[in-house]
């Protein structure tokens, strides 16, 4: 993946343009501050020099006058202070010529003070000057002149720093940026990388879970997670495809060949009727696989809906003893149904039903004559748990998890009838109740809880 | 009876006429759902037969429009959706039965029966009768040639529900679910069991038996084999 196109990347960079924008208005606003200021401070100053020459005008005659702004030109020089004096039309009196030449064309014909700025040609270089004038009350133009040249150096000199450290920052933030996004980029196709892996090696391999206890270490968890279930998934997919062409197929070739051979030759209408008879039943047998394939499919893709409702375990369970009880009697069990909580919970009444007839068949059909099967109802901590107990012969403990797999049936169970279905409905039903199934020993026997 | 079949799938809706045909009934069919309920509005039938998917018009809606126009004949669903709340659905919509795909036919047969006997107003009597069985509804007592048998409260039930369709033939799934409540085929023979024991209190000492097997559909109470 480019850099540029991640988050991080883009983020750093956004952030760093937000900075300088920021900085660059700051650093403005404090620019024309201190600049306004100073100019403020030399226009002061302006205008008292032109008080202290007009206190002159205002006492003594126009010659004074004329005599006192030659000294203070003179005097005022090595200070940048320039002064001059023009008649009405503009034409120059005294003190600083070249001042005269300068203003002569700006003049404002009142007797308010005016403030310009201007660059002198000719005599010093690269002098800037800012000029105060005024018509006096006998006509004549009092100019005040202060050169500002180092004030403008100064202004420049700020202006391209700040121009340079606006680049600065805008460098700075493209290769903090291009660092973190490296950083993150780099854990993030570590991730990639594993994913590929994975997927490679179709789910079995893992992505490696990073050391440092941070977000990508969560995000890794969790995809790791996530993956674990899609390789269960996938194996679970594989082995009840493999099993249905082997349960399935079996029935099928046998209804085939049974009906191949009866058309070999002409037969008895009654040995048609037997044949298609057999037939009817093998078939009936798939029906049964597939409609309880398909219980499964719906408890598994099941949410809860429109036929949750309160359900009365009690009530439940009772009736479901009514059902079987009969069944034990003929196969001369001892069956108990006891219960000792009436808790409700909020469920899909149906597909409870049959998970529990489920474990009750189990239990009576792997329950030898004489065996006891007990039916319970309890709870705990207001969590209802449903136990199927018989003292049959009970499932070793390493088989109890493969026995919840599709079409899994242990050795002893072949000779029986049944189509491996049974438990994996069960899991698919407790599961959708966020339930949970235990199987254990019930010394001898098999113990079956449904905890809710 | 006069039944009509609302089905789109040739092949299945071929197999229904010729097996209703055979079992004595007249079978109409009619392949759209447009068509169909132009027929049903139009003929005069005993039970009607409509699959929920049906091009042009699907069958809940077929339903919907036959109860809107006061025909209340009943109608059996055929779906292959088998979730819970589909057949409350269907049922709401006004269906009087459901029926999941794959299903066999027998089962089929057993039901559209059954709907035809409901669909004849019922004879309000306080007792049901088949040759010297009497079952006294208000006493809850069932005799037969005068000997009083007695019967566990869903046993009950169960010769409640083969009485009152006499005759016919009920299925596994159909006892199961009328008078057990539940909608599920159980793994094993549970139901024989319960009706061989009923059988034990009815038929056995007595001449002639009444609770017949069928082999492959289900069970009837009647008085000839």
């Amino acid at each position: 993946m480019k850099l540029i196109n991640t988050t991080v990347f883009r983020l750093s960079l956004s952030f760093a343009a937000i900075f300088v924008l920021i900085f660059t208005i700051a650093i403005t606003l404090v620019y024309y501050i201190t600049f306004a200021e100073i100019e403020t401070q030399t226009d002061l100053e302006l205008l008292h020099e032109m008080d202290e020459l007009e206190i002159h005008h205002h006492t003594q005659d126009n010659a004074q006058l004329m005599v006192r702004v030659n000294d203070r030109e003179r005097y005022g020089e090595h200070l940048g202070h320039f002064y001059a004096l023009l008649n009405g039309d503009g034409n120059y009196i005294s003190g600083n010529q070249n001042l005269a030449l300068l203003i002569k064309n700006a003049l404002e014909d009142d007797e308010k003070i005016h403030y310009t700025e201007t660059e002198a040609e000719g005599g010093k270089e690269d002098a800037i000057l800012r000029i105060a004038h005024k018509k006096l009350s006998n006509d004549m133009y009092l100019i005040v002149a202060q050169e500002s040249s180092s004030l403008y150096e100064l202004r420049e000199h700020t202006l391209s720093a700040i121009f340079y450290s606006v680049l600065v920052t805008l460098f700075l933030a493209l290769i903090i940026g291009t660092y973190m996004g490296r950083l993150v980029l780099d854990r993030i196709n570590k991730i990639n990388e594993g994913m590929d892996q994975s997927v490679a090696t179709n789910f079995k391999q893992l992505i490696n879970v990073p050391e440092t206890d941070d977000e990508f270490q969560a995000l890794t968890l969790k995809l790791n997670v996530m993956l674990e279930r899609i390789e269960r998934l996938l194996s679970g997919m594989r082995q009840v495809t493999d099993n249905i062409a082997h349960d399935l197929r079996s029935p099928l070739s046998r209804m085939r060949s049974r009906l191949e051979v009866t058309l070999l030759q002409s037969r008895s209408e009654e040995e048609y009727k037997n044949v298609m008879e057999q037939t009817v039943d093998d078939c009936d047998e798939l029906l049964n696989t597939f409609n309880s394939l398909l219980s499964i499919a719906q408890a598994e893709a099941g949410v809860r809906g429109k036929d949750w409702q309160t359900i009365n375990l009690e009530d439940l369970l009772i009736h479901l003893a009514e059902l079987y009880e009969v069944i034990a009697e003929e196969k001369g069990q001892k069956f108990i149904c006891s219960s000792s909580s009436s808790i409700e919970v909020i469920g899909n009444k149906g597909l409870l039903a049959q998970a529990v007839s489920n474990l009750i068949e189990n239990a009576i059909k792997y329950t030898p004559v004489g065996g006891k099967i007990t039916l319970e109802l309890d709870d705990i901590d207001n969590h209802p748990i449903i136990r199927v107990m018989d003292n049959g012969l009970g499932i070793a403990e390493q088989d109890r998890e493969r026995v919840l797999e599709r079409f899994q049936r242990l050795d002893g169970a072949r000779s029986s009838p049944g189509n491996g279905l049974g438990l994996s409905l069960v899991k698919a039903v407790m599961t959708l109740h966020d339930a949970k199934l235990v199987l254990s020993d019930n010394r001898p026997g098999l113990k079956v809880e449904l905890i809710f | 009876m006069h039944i009509l079949i609302i089905e789109d799938d040739k092949d299945a809706a071929s197999y229904m006429v010729k097996g209703l045909t055979e079992s004595g009934h007249l079978v109409e069919h009619a392949a759209d759902g447009k068509s169909g309920l132009g027929q049903a509005l139009t003929g005069d039938f005993d039970i009607m037969v409509i699959d929920r998917m049906l091009p042009e018009r699907n069958g809940l809606s077929i339903i919907s429009a036959l109860r809107a126009a006061d025909i209340t004949t009943p109608v059996l669903i055929l779906s292959a959706l088998g979730e819970v709340d589909d057949r409350v659905e269907g049922l709401k919509a006004g269906g009087d039965d459901y029926l999941t795909k794959p299903y066999a036919f027998s089962e089929l047969l057993a039901r559209v029966e059954a709907l035809g006997r409901r669909s004849k107003p019922e004879v309000s009597s306080n007792k049901l009768e088949l040759a010297d069985l009497t079952m006294d509804l208000l006493r809850h007592k069932v005799t037969r040639g005068g000997k009083t048998i007695n019967l566990q409260p869903r046993e009950f039930r169960l010769l409640e529900y083969l009485l009152r369709h006499t005759g016919q033939v009920v299925s596994r799934t159909m006892l199961l679910e009328q008078v057990w409540d539940y909608n599920f085929d159980p793994q094993t023979n549970v139901i024989d069991v319960h009706i061989s024991r009923l059988r034990n209190k009815i038929d056995k000492g007595f001449e002639k038996n009444l609770l017949h097997t069928i082999r492959g559909a289900g069970y009837s109470l009647r008085e000839t084999h």
